[in-house]
């Protein structure tokens, strides 16, 4: 997968590199060393971003929908959950409708608990996505 | 118009019973064979070449293998890589009942609640035997949360214990109804490109293009919520830390 990204600067520069052909030998030979070190720097500048950004923003723009279910289904699992261990007991115990009262109470916190934890470990993500960025952004702005 | 929902009526193909159990050979089971048959042709025959070089279905292979093998190891961590093969088979095979739905005329396997729920009991089922395994008897400690006082710790633990029991539906009913719903959006759209005809038409019609794209886009994204989540459980089971 890297070596298809690598590729695209390296076909650009050596587009770039063919055009100069009409100087002198000795500014070629120069501009060819300063463009060799251009190129390497361009080349470990794009690995770099393609290491750290491409997954990445993929990833946003996929999860962003993914998240908002997730979080959803987790609330509406715990109150199905919760209702139905509730009836199932209440036909156990033939005592409608008590269980089915407080397991759907429980089954409610069991939900949000859900959900919080689920934000919380998402944000946790976030977070460390965001300071592994930050070093990276710096260094390609100086 | 024509019923949004018929695309996903179950037809019998070859009439099946097995002492009184109706074991019938459906549309569903056709297009599950069909997914796990484009699985196999696709690492068995992508791979034959075993090429420096990959070709694209090659290449194709080789994304999917290491897509997930990243995913188990980022999520599950040490002791990882032994559920590999399970979580790499389930990410491609719903991943192709996902994608072979999105075909014109074709029947999406994963918009049955009874499929997907069956996939997620044994990924439930199995991660709770997993746990159980290594850590014996100390596996019940995950339900207990620590920090906490002792007085509410009775119903903190039923919370636990039901959030746990959650997990097998929340996992079913989200690639459920995305798919359901998806579908169900196409064929309604589908209906009013037809029956607002050559004038009125091209709005829905556009609309559906575009609908399309994100439908292809949620049969991938629910694939792959549907594996991580699985490896998220595997290493709850494993290392046992929230």
């Amino acid at each position: 997968m890297l070596s298809y990204w690598a590729c695209a600067p390296m076909a650009k520069s050596a587009k770039a590199g063919g055009k100069d052909r009409g100087r002198n030998r000795i500014e070629r030979d120069r501009s060819r060393e300063s463009w060799q070190a251009d190129f390497d720097e361009r080349l470990d500048r794009a690995r770099r971003a393609e290491e750290q950004e491409a997954p990445e923003g993929a990833k946003a723009r996929g999860s962003a929908m993914g998240t908002a279910f997730r979080i959803a289904s987790e609330l509406i699992a715990g109150l199905v959950v919760g209702g139905f261990i509730g009836w199932q007991l209440d036909r156990w115990f033939d005592s409608s409708p008590v269980f089915l009262l407080i397991f759907f109470i429980l089954g409610a916190a069991a939900g949000i608990w859900n959900v919080i934890r689920t934000a919380l470990q998402m944000q946790a993500e976030a977070q460390e996505t965001a300071a592994t960025k930050n070093p990276g952004s710096k260094g390609d702005s100086g | 118009m024509p019923d949004p929902m018929h695309q996903f009526e179950i037809k019998r193909l070859v009439e099946l019973d097995v002492f009184g159990l109706d074991a019938s050979f459906t549309n569903s089971s056709l297009f599950m064979v069909l997914a796990a048959m484009c699985v196999i042709f696709l690492t068995i025959f992508g791979m034959r070449g075993r090429a420096l070089v990959p070709t694209r279905m090659q290449s194709v292979a080789e994304i999917s293998y290491e897509f997930v093998a990243n995913m188990v190891r980022d999520n599950v961590g040490s002791g990882g890589q032994r559920y590999f093969p399970f979580v790499f088979t389930l990410f491609m095979f719903i991943l192709f009942c996902n994608m072979l739905g999105m075909l014109p005329y074709s029947f999406t396997v994963t918009s049955h609640i009874i499929i997907t729920f069956a996939m997620a009991a044994v990924v439930f089922i199995g991660v709770t035997i997993i746990g159980f395994a290594k850590h014996g008897i100390g596996f019940l400690k995950f339900f207990v949360p620590s920090g906490v006082p002792v007085a509410l710790l009775p119903l903190l633990v039923v919370i636990e214990v039901i959030s746990y029991l959650t997990r097998p539906v929340s996992l079913s009913v989200r690639l459920f109804a995305n798919m359901m719903a998806g579908h169900t959006m196409l064929k309604v759209f589908g209906a009013f490109v037809v029956g607002l005809g050559v004038i009125g038409g091209w709005a829905p019609l556009a609309f559906m293009v575009a609908f399309t794209g994100l439908e292809i886009l949620v049969a991938f994204l629910q694939a792959y919520v549907f594996a991580i989540l699985t490896c998220i459980y595997l290493n709850d089971a494993l290392h046992m830390h929230h």
